[in-house]
């Protein structure tokens, strides 16, 4: 959809069309509610950060001016709640202690039990790691890589470059991959193996 | 496998190229990289949650129950002026609950409404007419200004606390408690004022009733003591005059044994101390 498209469809929502207030629901409904459970982790509280996102969104629909896409301005506006909201906790939310709950909506299911049990440790693995490095970098690589946004939304999101994205994606990626591999390290020479383990409960 | 710190310098820098350059050679970068495949092929893979049909519908609602910050403001104007329908009313008190800086217009608009115009002290208006018409004030100073002036004077400052004070003087004598007609009236914060204008004006009534009696007194006895003192003169010089037979007036001066009277200045006796003297030669 194209920004005057976009812009179109913003007035036809503050001038109190249903039809379109509920394209844009369908439209950036599920996108939201991605960005607000990857920063919570948790349903009910995703659900809830979502009604409150599409509030804000509804309120402040005069704020947009069509000069970006929708959705770098949806995001931003998500964001800014969430860290509003998650801020203070970040550090001990539950990205330190992943349950199998909560990554369970964000897998899809696999035939292979024990290729399931892997890739469930490894995306704990991966939100614990996100945990570990700074917050600039991880909330980069979560909306490129989790929520699956153009460097370009990113950066209209975030008020960068596009050349810092990238950038701070390469290091947010790297910085990952470290602690993954400092944490099996630590573990021991047996660690390396902790996936295979998990596998094996379901063999 | 030791650790390898080029790959801080290049990570931190964001410097991806040379970084794949260096893994070529770096065992311990080059697991690092293939951690990272691993961990993007993961987040790649991730599903994103989907979002369910409640929440889905409940924000299709929010038009129904709320407005933006745009269409409260219309709202609050319009409520200010010839009222809203009762479905918009909870809508924006919906918005208001949530909004900061609405509730912040609202409560300013709504002391703007509230407000009650200043009320000028009773000769404000006496001024203002002697100020801003000088021909009428110069008008009253002419042949006919005894009238005026005693109207200035009923509707200047004085005049209006002399008036206030003889009206709660003539309610207090008639028995007329402007208290208990506020209290009839059921107006709590009248009877309360009316309560303690009453007080002041009888405390005002005493303090100066107190201070005439006070000033009657003390004439009273100075009178008194002028008279009496007068009295007493008049009868004791009578006494004399009756009592006596020789009513020549006794000299009041000391006089001298041989009854010429008193000593003449020049002829008092001056005489200083010298080695050897004493006073008029004497030894």
């Amino acid at each position: 959809m194209s920004a005057p498209d976009e812009k179109d469809l913003v007035e036809r929502c503050r001038k109190g069309e249903d039809e379109a207030w509920r394209e844009l629901v369908d439209r950036l409904g599920q996108r939201v509610y991605s960005v607000a459970y990857h920063f919570s982790l948790k349903r009910e509280d995703a659900e809830e950060l979502t009604q409150e996102i599409f509030l804000k969104i509804f309120e402040n629909l005069h704020r947009y001016d069509g000069g970006f896409p929708l959705v770098a301005w949806v995001v931003s506006l998500a964001r800014n709640l969430c860290i509003d909201r998650y801020r203070r906790r970040k550090r001990e939310r539950s990205f330190r202690f992943v349950s199998d709950d909560a990554v369970a909506p964000l897998l899809k299911s696999d035939d292979d039990p024990a290729a399931e049990a892997i890739r469930k440790e490894r995306t704990k693995l991966l939100f614990w790691a996100l945990s570990e490095i700074p917050e600039d970098l991880a909330e980069i690589l979560v909306l490129r890589d989790l929520d699956g946004l153009a460097y370009e939304e990113i950066g209209r999101a975030l008020d960068l470059p596009d050349g810092t994205v990238k950038s701070r994606l390469f290091r947010a990626r790297a910085e990952v991959a470290r602690k993954v591999r400092e944490r099996h390290e630590s573990r021991g020479p047996g660690a390396l193996a902790s996936l295979a383990v998990a596998a094996v409960g379901f063999v | 496998m030791s650790a390898c710190r080029e790959v801080d310098r290049l990570i931190a820098a964001g410097r991806e190229p040379e970084f794949d350059a260096h893994v070529e050679g770096c065992a311990y970068c080059a697991e690092v990289h293939r951690e990272m495949g691993r961990l993007a092929e993961t987040a790649a893979a991730l599903g994103a949650p989907p979002l369910s049909s409640s929440v889905r519908s409940a924000l299709y609602e929010i038009p129904t129950w709320t407005v933006s910050c745009e269409g409260a403001a219309e709202l609050l104007a319009a409520s200010a002026d010839d009222g809203i329908a009762d479905a918009d009313r909870s809508r924006l008190s919906s918005h208001l609950s949530r909004c900061g800086a609405c509730s912040e217009a609202a409560a300013v608009l709504e002391i703007s409404r509230e407000l009650a115009p200043p009320e000028p002290p009773p000769w404000f208006a006496t001024k203002l007419a002697a100020s801003t018409f000088p021909r009428r004030a110069a008008d009253s100073a002419r042949p006919g200004k005894a009238r005026g002036s005693v109207r200035r004077w009923i509707l200047g400052p004085r005049g209006a606390i002399a008036v206030a004070y003889a009206a709660a003087l003539l309610f207090m004598v008639l028995g007329l408690n402007p208290a208990d007609l506020a209290r009839k009236a059921g107006t709590a914060r009248l009877e309360q004022t009316a309560r303690s204008g009453i007080q002041v004006a009888r405390n005002t009534v005493l303090d100066r009733f107190g201070a005439f009696q006070e000033r009657a007194f003390r004439t009273f006895e100075v009178v008194k003591g002028r008279v009496g003192g007068y009295g007493r003169a008049a009868l004791s010089t009578a006494l004399a005059l009756v009592m006596r037979n020789d009513t020549s007036r006794r000299p009041s001066r000391p006089r001298n044994e041989d009854g010429s009277g008193a000593w003449k200045c020049n002829e008092v006796e001056i005489w200083t101390w010298r080695a050897g003297s004493s006073p008029g030669g004497r030894a």
